[in-house]
């Protein structure tokens, strides 16, 4: 009878907020679990003048890693290459900002991915072949959103190395990655899609029960 | 069975009282006492609805529910769909609480017609009338169902 399900960007871009903030939110936790470790470790460095055997034996293994990557470096780029600035920095500095740039790039697409589907499946309650429609046109969005992480990724890479240079894809975040992506709206829509069946169909009972009472 | 109507009309009675005396409670007292309870509490016991030009009087029990669609309000019987001029608000307001439930912003309901509650395909709580048609449940509505049908059995 009644029209109840029309489609309200303003709802869809509060919902993507809230779980964009969410996402991020889970994300960073990640990330400071994933590097609480380094973070004591580099503590127990500045704040000690002695160092217990297992630490001396693992910066040990530490130069010997390094000392390999520099010739490495060398190997490839010349003997006149400084190697060894570009692997502090690489290690020292690259990495960590890596880690926190495709976690973060990571939080922020999964936010928007669940965002989409909660309003589409939860919130907004369209009829079953809008619902479906919309899913499939969110995830051509999505899609076309990475593909343009994507492109942006290789814009700036280009920027910095040169025009002349090749873009290899494993330079590229893997966060761009579209089959992963696919992988993981379809796992999210089908898991969201089950467990609003599952709460629907508890208060569904409920009601019968009190009704047939 | 007859019902014998008696009206006393005398200053020693400061109300209007009506009294059911019967030998048993059967469904004719209880239609009574369903029947004196909204003159009682005023609540909405008929509308007027409008189809092809027709004005009909309709009574509030034989509404299956009453719905808005494209700004304009309507209540559904066995017998059609009519136009009927009444807000939604205000239905909510006067139809009897014991009977009438809002499910969404644009449907109320006549419990007495419902058959049960099922969930679609989809997630959505409808609720299916006893003529087999459905209607969409209002997810923030829920609670306020659960209450009314809880209510209802005390």
């Amino acid at each position: 009878m009644k029209e109840n399900n029309k489609f309200s960007i303003k709802k869809l871009l509060k919902t993507i907020s809230i779980w964009i903030v969410i996402s991020v939110f889970v994300g960073a936790t990640y990330n400071f679990f994933a590097t609480a470790g380094s973070a004591v470790m580099f503590q127990a460095i500045t704040e000690t003048s002695e160092y217990p055997e297992e630490m001396v034996s693992y910066f040990e293994s530490v130069n010997d890693a390094f000392g390999q990557s520099v010739e490495t470096t060398k190997e490839i780029l010349g003997e006149n290459f400084p190697a060894e600035g570009a692997n502090f920095v690489m290690y020292a500095v690259g990495w960590p900002a890596y880690q926190i740039a495709r976690i973060y790039t990571f939080s922020v697409i999964a936010g928007i991915i669940i965002g989409s589907l909660v309003y589409i499946l939860m919130v907004q309650k369209a009829t079953n072949k809008k619902a479906i429609l919309e899913v499939v046109i969110a995830f051509i969005l999505i899609a076309a959103l990475v593909g343009v992480g994507y492109l942006a990724n290789n814009l700036v890479l280009k920027a910095v190395l040169g025009n002349d240079v090749v873009i290899d894809d494993s330079l590229t975040f893997s966060e761009y990655s579209i089959t992963n992506w696919i992988w993981l709206y379809v796992i999210l829509a089908v898991v969201l899609y089950v467990v609003n069946i599952v709460k629907q169909k508890i208060i569904t009972n409920k009601l019968n029960k009190e009704l047939n009472k | 069975m007859n019902i014998n109507v008696r009206t006393n009309i005398s200053n020693e009675y400061k109300d209007v009282e009506v009294c059911i005396n019967a030998p048993e409670r059967n469904e004719l007292v209880e239609r009574l006492e369903k029947e004196l309870s909204y003159v009682n509490s005023e609540t909405l016991s008929q509308v007027v609805g409008i189809q092809n030009n027709d004005l009909y009087i309709i009574k509030t029990s034989s509404i299956i529910e009453f719905f808005s669609e494209e700004k304009n309000n309507y209540c559904r019987t066995k017998d059609g769909i009519f136009r009927i001029k009444e807000k939604m608000y205000y239905l909510e307001e006067t139809l009897s609480n014991k009977e009438f439930i809002r499910i969404s912003n644009s449907a109320i309901v006549n419990i007495n017609h419902v058959k049960c509650f099922n969930t679609s395909i989809i997630g959505r709580i409808q609720v299916k009338f006893k003529d087999g048609t459905t209607e969409d449940v209002s997810k923030r509505r829920t609670s306020e169902i659960m209450s009314f049908l809880k209510g209802r059995n005390e």
